[in-house]
């Protein structure tokens, strides 16, 4: 009985292992800055890397978050959230158009 | 003879990822910012400190009765040390909000490199008792090992010659 129950053992520890190391592999190299980025405080306390997104100052990047032009990249990608991002695409649509509109009519008062 | 050999390379591997570790520490101290070398040199020096105890540990029991348990601690040990060390790796960019440069991402394909040597190598003499992995694993380590040594020696050349030079470089080109 010893005989049988011991590779078993062997095999589900090494599965385990080997999910495991691959795990951890691919969550280390899909790693990207730019998924953390709304929480990156950039009072010149975090600015440890030359990245030009920590040189950015705290209201524009305030701005950019709250017209989600950047967002997290698993929420962009998931499919769950679906409504959300076709709410965020709504918003970013409307934004453009009032930007559009407004930027137009500084045009024609100019004229 | 050989594994004394391989002990004695680990050694030689160990204080020259210890020097490169200084240097990396110098210069974040001179330059005031924490890089992604610093961070993954940081962990290889731990990482390969805590093997440099467990190899010897593990080879001077020779009690046939533990063989399997000795194996399984080898190797698997081994595996789980290279995934810590590359979750380590992942956590501390994280927390000190840094990309990962060259040396970093070398060293996570290094590890998940050795750690599937070791997983195959067990598999091979466990389940089918056999010996046909024993170059690839023998030289594979080796050569791992020691090409990771000699591009930390060459980035850390490079850095220190940045520091110093006086000429504009581009550093994001650079990855150091």
């Amino acid at each position: 009985m010893a005989n049988i129950i011991e590779p078993v053992l062997v095999i589900i520890l090494e599965i385990s292992v080997f999910y495991l190391v691959t795990k951890v592999f691919i969550k280390a190299m899909t790693f990207k800055l730019l998924q953390h980025l709304p929480a990156i405080s950039t009072d010149g306390q975090f600015s440890f890397e030359r990245s030009h997104y920590l040189v950015m100052d705290r209201e524009k990047i305030d701005d950019m978050t709250e017209h989600s032009y950047i967002r997290p990249i698993d929420q962009y990608y998931s499919l769950e959230n679906w409504k959300n991002r076709v709410s965020l695409y709504i918003n970013d649509y409307r934004h453009y158009l009032k930007e559009k509109t407004r930027h137009s009519s500084n045009i024609r008062s100019l004229h | 003879m050989f594994n004394e050999t391989l002990y004695l390379l680990d050694a030689y591997a160990w204080a020259s990822d210890f020097s490169v570790l200084c240097i990396f520490f110098a210069l974040a101290v001179k330059n005031q910012k924490v890089s992604s070398s610093l961070i993954t040199m940081s962990i290889i020096a731990i990482i390969g400190g805590i093997m440099l105890q467990y190899a010897p540990l593990l080879l001077a029991n020779t009690n046939p009765d533990y063989t399997t348990i000795i194996r399984i601690a080898w190797y698997i040990g081994f595996a789980l040390m290279y995934t810590i060390a590359t979750a380590a790796l992942f956590y501390a960019h994280k927390a000190c909000r840094v990309e990962y440069r060259f040396l970093a991402k070398l060293t996570i394909i290094a590890f998940f490199m050795l750690a599937m040597l070791q997983l195959s190598r067990f598999t091979e003499r466990y389940f089918w008792g056999s010996d046909y992995l024993q170059p690839i694993y023998k030289y594979g380590v080796i050569g791992i090992n020691t090409g990771v040594t000699t591009m930390e020696l060459i980035i850390a050349v490079m850095a220190v010659y940045l520091h110093f030079s006086k000429k504009e470089v581009n550093r994001e080109i650079w990855q150091i």
